[in-house]
């Protein structure tokens, strides 16, 4: 009979092993819009973000188990890809596009450089179906899934059974990334009143409201509407951004705004990664002449000179967020180890 | 199964009979068409917002969810309404195909699950409307044809709402004549339909004209 006891403590403990189903509280900076995402449809819970974490970081959503979603949004890099131009998947192959930093999602209302998904819970089909990325299906996901007693568990925790769907996969994995918001850059504890500006990065900030902050805005950094920014189109690429999913000749060239935190972390830069270095990138934007067809807000030519180009970085440096970066809730879960207690059938 | 088959029990039946030359339509069958021989492989919709009208005044909604449709599974064709015969009706109304508002709402399961493979995964959108399969003057690798029907976002959406006249019996009983749809879309000419676009539309809106309830 105590064995009989010692068991059912011992399963009941199995299941708790995880994070419980309990309500996670989102925090952001006081001076944030309100999110796009509403959350009352999906309400953040910590064992769903548990599961949608060990979906992020497992290589079982790619066809031979090789690539998962951080190998192209690793976390030390504001789960962005770096080193690469153009971000690479299975086989070593090689896509079209730089791997776009992940951080205040929720705040998103399209996803994609050319905003061809229009919500972030089905964001995961499309790296997960590409041949170049994962070349999986998410039936074919859902079977593997079924046959791993960690994920068993880590269903019933979040969502009190043990039914696997492609619906409930897709919304954990978008419940850990809505959960990834970068909000502690020195800028924002300047604007909390904990921390004050150098002349130099106040300087820079003036530059910044002047040249950039109409399509950059803050405190995002960015609108996150789509714009063409000049860029000459790479004859290797031939990619038209919105226009080739909307078929609107108006929207060719329009690329998403990307955020400007965390830009430390996640170079190269543009949807081509074609500048290593945020010096390329200013130079670009004052390069920029009245011949070039570019959106509304760059029509306007930008002159910095040289002290202040240096002024503008060392503002835009302000706007990394280490404590984001280095979150042990946002890391690789141990759990997942082949080794781990959590991780045996 | 027969469209015209004696169902047991009392409640109001609607069944899709999906035909090829006058006959139930049979996976994986080839079907001479003129010079060209036809075989289908796939065959999946949508439908929702069933309901049953007179004079189009509702009468009883029969099933607002979203339904799939597919021609695999026979059990799919059929849908028990649930309700008591006896209810005096001229009309049947549904929608064929997502509308935009459960298109831009995230993840949903059920028949709607991604699983089911109606969803477009590099741009977001459920297919409406699935149809593949071969034909012998098809001038595609393997003489393939695919028609993923879809697109709700202006000036592509295409989902459609369809009515039909019927008797007041107890199953009602929708045609879908796929050898007319071919006719129409010319697989020997057109034979990949896999986004958005007019032509989407264009074989959309003639797809809307083939349901009928005789």
């Amino acid at each position: 009979m105590k064995g009989i006891k010692t068991i059912i403590v011992l399963s009941a403990l199995a299941l708790l092993a995880f994070a419980s189903a309990t309500e996670y509280p989102i925090s952001y900076p006081k001076n944030f819009p309100a999110p796009q995402y509403n959350f009352k449809n999906n309400p953040l819970n910590n064992a769903s973000i548990t599961l949608g974490r060990a979906l992020f970081y497992d290589p079982i959503l790619s066809k031979d188990n090789s690539i998962s979603c951080a190998s192209c949004h690793s976390p030390y890099n504001a789960f962005a890809h770096t080193d690469h131009q153009i971000s690479h998947g299975i086989n070593d192959q090689i896509g079209s596009r730089n791997a776009p930093a992940l951080f205040n999602l929720a705040w998103q209302k399209s996803f994609m450089w050319d905003g061809a998904i229009n919500h972030i819970e089905v964001q995961a089909l499309a790296p997960m179906s590409h041949p170049k990325e994962m070349a999986e299906t998410i039936e074919h996901v859902v079977e593997k899934l079924k046959n791993k007693g960690l994920y068993k568990r880590l269903f019933v925790n979040a969502y009190r059974d043990s039914m696997i769907t492609g619906a409930r996969l897709l919304k954990a994995l978008a419940q850990f990334q809505l959960s990834l918001i970068s909000g502690n850059t020195k800028y924002d504890q300047v604007k909390n009143g904990q921390n004050s500006f150098t002349v130099q990065e106040q300087n820079g900030y003036q530059l910044f409201l002047k040249n950039c902050n109409s399509c950059h805005r803050e405190p995002l950094f960015s609108t996150y509407a789509f714009a063409n920014n000049g860029l000459s189109v790479d004859t290797t690429l031939n990619d038209f951004g919105k226009g080739a999913i909307s078929k609107r000749s108006a929207d060719s060239l329009l690329f998403k705004i990307p955020s400007l935190r965390n830009l430390n972390y996640s170079p190269p830069y543009m949807h081509d990664g074609r500048f290593r270095t945020l010096n390329q990138v200013i130079k670009h934007y004052i390069s920029l002449d009245s011949s070039q067809v570019v959106s509304e807000n760059l029509r306007q030519k930008i002159k910095l000179n040289a002290n202040e180009q240096i002024d503008l970085i060392a503002f835009l440096l302000a706007l990394n967020d280490s404590s984001f970066v280095s979150k042990p809730d946002f890391s690789f879960p141990k759990f997942l180890l082949p080794q781990s207690e959590g991780n045996k059938k | 199964m027969a469209c015209t088959s004696n169902i047991l029990g009392q409640s109001i039946v609607v069944r899709f009979q999906i035909e090829f030359q006058n006959q139930a339509l049979s996976l994986q069958k080839n079907y001479v068409v003129g010079a060209d021989t036809i075989n289908i492989e796939k065959l999946k919709f949508y439908v929702s917002n069933i309901a049953l009208y007179q004079n189009d005044q509702l009468v009883k909604p029969i099933n607002k969810a979203f339904h799939l449709v597919d021609l695999e599974d026979s059990t799919s064709l059929g849908l028990d309404s649930k309700i008591n015969t006896g209810l005096v009706f001229n009309q049947i109304k549904f929608t064929l195909g997502i509308d935009s508002v459960t298109q831009v709402s995230g993840a949903l399961g059920g028949d709607l699950d991604p699983t089911k493979g109606m969803y477009w995964t590099w741009q977001s959108g459920y297919i409406n409307f699935k149809l593949e399969g071969t034909a012998s003057n098809c001038p595609s690798r393997n003489h393939h044809f695919q028609y993923h029907l879809g697109g709700y976002q202006y000036p592509f959406a295409c989902w459609q709402d369809i009515v039909l006249i019927v008797p007041s019996a107890k199953t009602i009983c929708i045609k879908l004549p796929i050898d007319e749809f071919l006719a129409f879309v010319q697989p020997q000419k057109n034979y990949e339909i896999m986004s958005p676009s007019n032509k989407t539309v264009e074989y959309a809106n003639y797809l809307s004209t083939l349901f009928s309830a005789p």
